[in-house]
């Protein structure tokens, strides 16, 4: 018994949501104001590295494609490495602000695992052009999380990793058109169910 | 950048991912089928169907069933009520396990995806890795496996060492690290070669070139064998293992890892079970010796190789504690291997000349040399050096022990390349007394000569 596949990219698209309105409401209230609970400090964190455990439930419950076993494998240790890194520097544990770029290397891997397991043209389907648009988002996103490296209290850099998380968000309810946001346009759908 | 601006560009691309035409999402998946998958039908079946997800093309080798002889017992592929449903005839196949190969275009997004099931026909159905054109495993696969043992031997010994071998000891921070980097590698390593070799297996059932494995369909070894099922199980069971050793970097506290080892401990079944102990009559005795055999085994190479790789080069002061109080933990684990793997031997062999007649035998003389090898090393260690080291101002002689530990692992992980072939490997079969005469074969009675007088005892079949 496993949920239909719409379902489990609606958890996800609410998972990145969560993801970016935790950064916006940092950027919001400033670091200090947001840090007066230590718990805080490792929402966003604890979350992403969370959202790549559930990752491998996809990964090894959902086997209809070996390519899409592997790419969901990418992202879920992508998200676990990324997460366990900012975990690390919430606690202390690791003290360099470099290791932020784990979250752009966690993009550029997820980004391109997107891109590579995705065989047709951009203009080929509605999978096929939200696959690219995906992929290519999370190669360009890779630009805040380097950004922050640098500038960690940067809210230009903080808010644009928020945008890309909510847009990712919309791309996965859109990958779906029994979504119930536009269900019933294509005779697919109506198949579908 | 202030929010307000940024605000209609997320609105803005929101809008036009919205807006986009909506055509189907992914390819074609299998839906239903009719036989299904690991079915046992008590009626001939007249035809194949296939239901999938979205629209397809139908392919000259769209459907093949076969039966266990390799013999093919479909007609031509067609589709049937609808453009996502194919259909193929059946030829009157008879009582037997049956194999079925799919493998279509899916006509939206231009895929070839392919798959394979089984079912039988009054008679259960094989699973999905005898799938009829399937081989066994091979040298790549033995690898692989023996990656695997070795990664869940770093993880599951590396634990041990930690919790017990160093209780109550003050870790300096170089050894709290190093063991915490030893063991996110063999978790790591573990979760990857798992991946590697559960798709190695499915490429081996599938039996399809590389470009159409990617959108091979290999749900029903996932789910439908036990190979599939240790498979998430362990990899499931390892992410849980991980999240636990980055909880206790992050708190300073050993009460994950020790939920880790028990996890890991567990999951090292998961060998056993997926291999060929787990089959036959009184399974679950030969499961648990193998178990037992296995997972000491892991523990012994794990440790010694934390012992060595970690802790002899961070904390050169510990190092005589250490040394000392794996030598207990050691014993006690080769009394496990050596018990369990006794018992082992003698439950699969069916005679001694096994061992130099089969494969089986053949590999399993090498380990138990390798076996021996590792025991006199193990009872050298124990029996001239640990008085040694326990002398105080020896130092000297303490630095020197590294690398006899690292030989001594080097050993044990051999011991575990060929504990990897032997799970997956058919134990020797009982020889029958004497093939049963056939009818035909028997020699017409000479004119004049009368038929002896034949006695017939008949005697329960044990199930």
């Amino acid at each position: 018994m496993q949920p239909p596949p719409e379902v489990v990219h609606w958890l996800f698209s609410t998972g990145f949501i969560l993801l970016g309105l935790f950064l916006v409401c940092e950027v919001a209230v400033g670091p200090e104001v947001w840090r007066k609970r230590a718990w805080r400090a490792y929402l966003w964190p604890g979350f992403l590295f969370g959202m790549g455990m559930f990752m491998w439930a996809v990964s090894v419950f959902f086997t209809t494609s070996t390519v899409h076993m592997i790419a969901h494998g990418i992202w879920a240790q992508a998200m676990m490495f990324a997460g366990a890194c900012l975990l690390g520097l919430a606690r202390g544990k690791l003290r360099s602000p470099l290791w932020t770029l784990t979250v752009a290397a966690a993009f550029l891997v997820s980004g391109s695992a997107t891109l590579l397991h995705e065989s047709q043209g951009w203009l080929f389907s509605r999978s096929s052009f939200l696959h690219h648009l995906e992929g290519w988002a999370a190669i360009g996103a890779a630009v805040f999380p380097i950004g922050l490296s640098f500038l960690p209290r940067s809210r230009f850099f903080s808010l644009g990793l928020a945008a890309v998380f909510f847009f990712i968000a919309v791309l996965l309810l859109c990958h779906r058109d029994i979504a119930a946001i536009f269900g019933h346009i294509s005779p697919e759908a109506r198949v579908a169910k | 950048m202030p929010l307000r601006r940024l605000l209609p560009l997320v609105i803005v691309a929101a809008a036009v991912a919205l807006a986009l035409p909506a055509l189907a999402a992914a390819h074609a998946i299998l839906g239903a089928s009719q036989p299904e998958p690991g079915q046992r039908l008590n009626t001939t079946p007249t035809r194949i169907e296939l239901h999938f997800s979205g629209p397809l093309k139908v392919l000259p080798t769209s459907i093949q069933v076969l039966s266990s002889t390799g013999q093919l017992v479909s007609g031509p592929p067609r589709l049937g009520e609808s453009d996502r449903v194919l259909v193929a005839d059946l030829l009157d196949p008879p009582k037997g396990g049956y194999t079925v190969r799919w493998r279509t275009l899916s006509a939206l997004d231009g895929h070839l995806v392919s798959g394979v099931y089984t079912f039988g026909v009054r008679y259960p159905a094989p699973p999905a890795t005898a799938a009829y054109g399937t081989t066994g495993p091979g040298s790549d696969e033995q690898v692989v496996r023996w990656v695997y043992f070795l990664a869940l031997a770093f993880l599951g010994g590396g634990l041990a060492f930690r919790l017990v071998v160093l209780r109550g000891l003050e870790l300096p921070p170089r050894l709290r690290r190093a063991l915490t980097i030893f063991l996110g590698a063999s978790v790591v390593v573990a979760l990857e070669v798992g991946i590697i070799g559960f798709l190695l297996r499915a490429s081996n059932v599938l039996q399809v070139p590389f470009s159409d494995f990617l959108y091979g369909d290999v749900s029903p070894l996932a789910n439908g064998t036990r190979f599939g099922q240790a498979f998430i199980a362990l990899t499931l069971g390892l992410v849980v293992v991980s999240a636990l050793i980055v909880l206790s970097w992050l708190s300073d506290s050993e009460r994950p890892l020790w939920i880790a080892l028990v996890l890991t401990l567990a999951l090292s079944s998961g060998l056993s079970l997926s291999g060929h102990s787990s089959t036959g009559p009184a399974a679950w005795g030969s499961v648990l010796a193998d178990y037992v055999h296995v997972a000491a085994a892991q523990v012994w190479v794990g440790g010694l190789s934390a012992l060595a790789l970690c802790l002899w080069w961070t904390a050169p002061e510990l190092r005589r504690t250490a040394f000392l109080r794996f030598s207990k933990l050691a014993t006690v684990l080769v009394v496990l291997v050596v018990g369990a793997g006794t018992y082992l031997t003698i439950r699969r062999l069916t005679a001694v000349t096994d061992l130099w007649e089969t494969t089986y035998g053949n590999v399993l003389i090498v380990k138990l040399l390798l076996v021996a090898l590792a025991l006199l090393w193990g009872g050298f260690h124990h029996t001239f050096v640990r008085p040694v080291v326990e002398q105080p101002g020896r130092d000297g002689f303490v630095g020197r022990l590294q690398r006899s530990l690292l030989g001594e692992s080097a050993v044990v992980a051999a011991v575990l390349l060929l504990a990897a072939i032997l799970v997956n490997s058919e134990p020797p079969v009982p020889k029958q007394a004497s093939p049963p005469a056939t009818p035909a074969a028997a020699a017409p009675l000479a004119p004049g000569v009368a038929p002896a007088p034949v006695s017939v005892t008949a005697a329960p079949v044990r199930p």
